[in-house]
């Protein structure tokens, strides 16, 4: 039996699934329609703040995709800066988040088809210059919030999905990470992803069973 | 219900309530585990959800789409200014291009098609009687040079516009070199029974009799004058057109000069002959060309035809000149150069 968002979402709440947070907004309820107009009409104001809204999921989503902080961080602004220069060619078939997300993906696709991780230099910086006031920033060390796998009170757990989730493809992480972790439903999905709401079910199955079967491996 | 099955729909996210399954995961252990484990997963990456950035995101990422646009405006700046430019040079191309230039056949068809198709008629800018004259002479191969050729060699074709008979001339370079006076004399005899035929269209082919060819610096023969006299157009009949009996005649190169120097005395005094000549000195035909678009004496210009029959003409520098392709055609009438380069220069 098909369930529709709505019913999903209750049906969640009801049998106490709360990680079955569909990500339901019915037409014309965009949060974010009100700044994409101001930001399509010149307003910078506006795009910053859909910038300050979406962010850290953006960052997030792409440390996932792309395991790797910097990678993340280069995304992120350039996921934005798209954004930017498409918002004009924005239609609002799908929500700005979801297109958002779609955007996102691509650079990440694109990051990781180029070569995942760029060579680097073994030192780690430990502070940074804000690039807008000039400040140094320092950064924080490896076990804070920017690497939540060493973070203090993260599980064991967490450790061996973010382990698993490296190790599935790429196609079956992002799935996996905008229905599980963003929340989207089917049709955001099926437009963030570009295919049709038939191929996100069944390519939703695949990445589950391919998560389960990793994590076998990593979390026994 | 099998494992496999339990499996399946916990894969495919159905929820794990109905009876069936819980009925499985009560008797089944590892289906159990599966079910259990999958939950704290779901609710593990639900929980990825609040993970932080770092806190100069915003920043970097403002500062990059801040330094993205202004790059981006540049790049529309340069875009536009570059279709601007384009745009401005193909309009001011446009505005002072000269008229369209047609190829000699394109010439020829729209005449022949027009009323009445009198060509000299149709082109005010060129004398009537010019057109007897000037008849150009179309080349079905670049010019050959040599008796060796002279299988290959340039088979120059004069067309009567007003009738549409072609005459087939002989090469006249090198092949001069070794013809005899009999061979001319009976190129001759040729040429008058075509006289005799007078057909209008017919085509007189005599490759291989090509005549005598006298150096130019040497002047003209007896003959040569005799085969200008035959050529000198008749008067002009009721419709105000040279009689084209004679036109239909083979041409030889004495013919030829007898020709230019008859285009000489009949064309009209703001008018000045020119020789094409192909680059190693063969005349090919001559052209009646208003004086005031003809070249300087003792300049050489060149003439270049294209393979699609399109004629420029450009200075000593290779610059294009005030007589351009269309005035050129105007003069050459039907008449067909193939396509290369040529030099164009007053006499003969």
């Amino acid at each position: 039996m098909e369930l529709l968002p709505e019913m999903a979402l209750a049906y969640a709440g009801a049998v106490g699934m709360p990680w079955r947070r569909a990500h339901v907004a019915p037409p014309g309820s965009d949060i974010d329609a009100p700044d994409v107009a101001r930001a399509r009409a010149g307003d910078e104001a506006g795009f910053e703040a859909l910038v300050r809204r979406h962010e850290r999921e953006v960052y997030c989503l792409a440390h996932r995709m792309l395991h790797d902080r910097e990678e993340a961080l280069e995304a992120a602004q350039d996921t934005f800066l798209r954004v930017f220069r498409a918002l004009p060619t924005f239609r609002g078939e799908a929500a700005f988040r979801t297109w958002l997300f779609g955007i996102a993906l691509n650079v990440c696709r694109n990051r990781l088809a180029r070569g995942l991780k760029r060579e680097r230099a073994t030192t780690v910086p430990l502070a940074q210059e804000d690039p807008i006031s000039g400040q140094v920033v320092a950064l924080p060390l490896a076990d804070s919030a920017l690497d939540p796998e060493a973070a203090a009170g993260r599980s064991e757990l967490r450790r061996a999905i973010a382990a698993a989730l490296q190790r599935i493809s790429p196609e079956h992480r992002e799935i996996i990470l905008l229905r599980e972790v963003r929340g989207l439903d089917y049709d955001a999905l099926a437009a963030a992803l570009r295919c049709p709401a038939g191929t996100v079910k069944s390519r939703l199955a695949r990445a589950r069973a391919a998560l389960r079967v990793t994590l076998e491996g990593v979390w026994p | 219900m099998t494992c496999e099955e339990f499996l399946r729909r916990l894969d495919e996210g159905e929820p794990m309530v109905a009876g069936d399954v819980t009925a499985h995961a009560a008797a089944c252990p590892a289906c159990a585990r599966a079910l259990a484990r999958s939950r704290a997963v779901a609710n593990e990456l639900s929980a990825m959800a609040d993970e932080a950035a770092p806190p100069f995101l915003h920043a970097r990422i403002m500062t990059h789409v801040r330094a993205g646009r202004r790059v981006h405006a540049v790049r529309w700046r340069f875009a536009f200014a570059a279709a601007a430019t384009v745009v401005l040079a193909v309009g001011t191309y446009l505005v002072l291009r000269p008229g369209p230039v047609l190829a000699p056949t394109q010439l020829a068809e729209r005449l022949s098609t027009a009323p009445g198709h009198d060509y000299a008629k149709s082109h005010t800018d060129l004398p009537e009687r010019k057109e007897t004259v000037v008849g150009g002479m179309r080349a079905s191969a670049p010019v050959a040079m040599g008796r060796a050729d002279k299988a290959a060699a340039p088979q120059f074709r004069r067309s009567e516009p007003g009738t549409g008979a072609v005459v087939q001339a002989p090469a006249v370079a090198g092949a001069a070199a070794g013809e005899t006076g009999a061979e001319h004399a009976a190129a001759e005899r040729k040429a008058e029974a075509a006289d005799q035929e007078g057909a209008a269209g017919a085509v007189l082919a005599t490759q291989g009799a090509a005549p005598v060819v006298p150096d130019e610096s040497k002047g003209t023969t007896t003959a040569e004058h005799a085969a200008a006299d035959k050529l000198r157009p008749a008067p002009a009949n009721a419709s105000g057109r040279a009689a084209t009996a004679s036109d239909s005649r083979q041409f030889s190169q004495p013919a030829q000069a007898a020709q230019s120097r008859a285009q000489s005395e009949l064309a009209a005094p703001d008018t000045t002959v020119c020789a094409i000549r192909t680059t190693a000195g063969q005349v090919v035909a001559h052209v009646a060309l208003p004086t005031a678009l003809a070249p300087p004496v003792d300049v050489v210009w060149t003439l270049v035809v294209g393979r699609d029959g399109a004629l420029a003409v450009h200075d000593a520098r290779d610059r294009p000149v005030a007589l351009n392709g269309t005035h050129l055609a105007a003069a050459l009438g039907p008449v067909r150069l193939p396509a290369g380069r040529y030099t164009l220069l007053i006499g003969r």
